[in-house]
């Protein structure tokens, strides 16, 4: 009988060990799931974190002896995109790449292309795409541009508030401001002008 | 069987035995059988009951059980040394040792002469063995229905064949069914020879080995539930942990949510913060823009706004006529040049009035 018992409460336990070691495999991808949701929701916190660090920086940019700071520019540019966004505005950046970025002769009288850039950031800077995030990339670049959509926003207050900030922000680079009643085009040139 | 077996067997045994026959003193018939006998030293015990005798049966089957006659009674022979010399067990079955010697020695120490016919009845068989006067044996082994005729067929052989004394033995007492002048015999009566004993054999389950497998058993049982009980206890823990983990990841996850919120409002709060630091000292252009805008008369709209290097160049449509457009166009012209714009018109439409504007502040 005791041989029996403790056989019985040996296979119970195996059963039972069994059962948790299975339950536990069955709730092994909602812990990674949980997981890498707490890592994403950290790396956002230190990225905005970083941003509103990187706040301090914006200002705005300047040519000195004929250096220009893409740098500050760029900083300065896409937090004014974000601040657009912010005051309800619905925008988008474009960049306008030309063919000779492509080194290819056969496609050097090509028209240059207008790309719609998402914006992204690294390390809290924000930049305008993985692909641009270097001096080097910005080669065969020359104009870029923001454009709203004005088309549901009635005050037309804010959007001559917005482009005379631009106005203010980058003077010897805008190319062109385009306004009509459905949108608002502001075109800069990069390397100023 | 005759009895050139038994003296090749002897002569086998004496060899075995380290002695040498003189052929002097080779045995006469039926001597090397009692020579055998004597010198094996036989000992004999029987089983009160099956179930121990079964027990034993299991425990020494495969070392040292020797000889067993079962009819009811159960009997083991050992030699000596408790080697095997025979097992007989329902099936009669022989071995070196044949257990038929046991039925020469009984007709030896009986002194009885002529033809005798042994016959055993087991549970499903009956065993018939004949030894003639000659000391040739043969046996049968046939089937308990067929039993009747067999040994009629057998006697009447005999008979022809000119054996005319013969006697039945029965090992048991159902063959006096069959044969109503058979002697009743016993296997102790077989076995009553003078170096065997007949004890009754008390079995007696050794203690030590018991105890021995008690303990391992014991040990084993404890090694089994222990780990049992520790594999219980890791998954146990795996479980938990993992649980705990998630319900933990969750919630930090939601608090950091929270805080992500309220640092993206700090975020949209300094940068808003940021650009009206940067302008406030900057010239507002916004302004201008209006008061331009604001210069137009009643019955013109602007649709398009474009600012460029050398000037403002705007798009407008008009209500009315020709006669309304050139009365907007005079109020216009004046107001802009009243506040420092040079004023051009590109082109007209029925509609639409392009012109271009310079200067101004």
């Amino acid at each position: 009988m005791k041989k029996l018992t403790a056989r019985l409460a040996a296979v119970l336990l195996i059963i039972l060990s069994a059962v948790f070691l299975i339950k536990s495999e069955l709730i092994c991808k909602q812990y990674r799931t949980a997981k890498h949701l707490k890592a994403l929701t950290l790396q956002r916190n230190l990225i905005l974190k970083r941003r509103i660090k990187a706040v301090e920086k914006i200002s705005i940019p300047k040519t000195v002896f004929g250096y220009h700071d893409i740098k500050t520019f760029l900083l300065t540019f896409l937090s004014f995109s974000d601040y657009v966004k912010y005051k309800g505005f619905n925008d988008s950046v474009f960049i306008y790449k030309t063919a000779s970025s492509l080194k290819q002769p056969a496609e050097v009288h090509a028209p240059p292309m207008l790309l719609k850039v998402k914006t992204g950031n690294i390390n809290g800077i924000p930049v305008l795409s993985s692909y641009i995030n270097n001096s080097r990339s910005f080669y065969g670049l020359k104009k870029i541009s923001l454009k709203f959509d004005i088309e549901n926003f009635h005050s037309a207050n804010e959007v001559l508030k917005i482009i005379g900030d631009i106005q203010n922000l980058f003077p010897s680079r805008i190319n062109l401001i385009k306004m009509t009643d459905r949108e608002a085009v502001i075109n800069f040139n990069i390397y100023g002008g | 069987m005759n009895m050139q077996f038994f003296d090749g067997y002897a002569n086998k045994f004496y060899e075995l035995s380290g002695e040498t026959l003189n052929e002097a003193e080779t045995p006469i018939r039926g001597e090397p059988l009692a020579v055998l006998l004597e010198t094996t030293k036989i000992k004999t015990f029987r089983f009160a009951k099956k179930s121990v005798f079964q027990k034993f049966i299991k425990q020494y089957a495969k070392t040292r059980v020797v000889s067993v006659f079962e009819s009811g009674e159960y009997y083991i022979v050992f030699s000596e040394e408790f080697k095997v010399i025979q097992t007989i067990y329902e099936q009669f079955s022989v071995g070196p040792f044949p257990y038929q010697v046991f039925f020469l020695n009984y007709l030896r120490k009986k002194k009885i002469d002529g033809t005798s016919i042994f016959i055993e009845i087991a549970e499903r068989s009956v065993r018939i063995t004949t030894v003639t006067e000659y000391m040739n044996v043969s046996s049968e082994i046939a089937n308990i229905q067929s039993v009747g005729g067999l040994i009629q067929s057998k006697v009447s052989g005999l008979q022809k064949q000119g054996f005319k004394k013969i006697s039945f033995f029965g090992l048991s007492k159902e063959v006096q069914v069959l044969v109503p002048e058979a002697e009743t015999l016993s296997y102790s009566d077989l076995f009553d020879h003078g170096s065997a004993d007949i004890d009754e054999f008390i079995y007696e389950e050794p203690k030590e080995k018991i105890k021995e497998e008690q303990i391992r058993d014991f040990k084993f049982n404890i090694a089994l539930v222990s780990t049992a009980f520790l594999l219980f206890i890791f998954s146990f823990i795996v479980f938990k942990t993992l649980k705990a983990r998630i319900i933990s990841y969750n919630r930090n996850r939601l608090a950091l949510n929270a805080l992500n919120t309220t640092l993206d409002k700090k975020l949209k709060l300094e940068t808003g913060k940021r650009f009206v630091y940067i302008l406030r000292k900057q010239p507002q252009y916004a302004y201008r823009l209006k008061n331009l805008l604001g210069l137009f008369p009643n019955g013109a709209h602007v649709k398009q706004l474009t600012v460029s290097r050398e000037g403002i160049s705007l798009l407008g449509s008009y209500e009315g006529g020709y006669r309304n457009f050139v009365l907007i166009f005079n109020t216009l012209e004046t107001r802009l040049k009243g506040s420092g714009y040079n004023i051009k018109v590109l082109s007209t439409d029925k509609a639409k009035l392009y012109f271009y504007i310079r200067g101004g502040g």
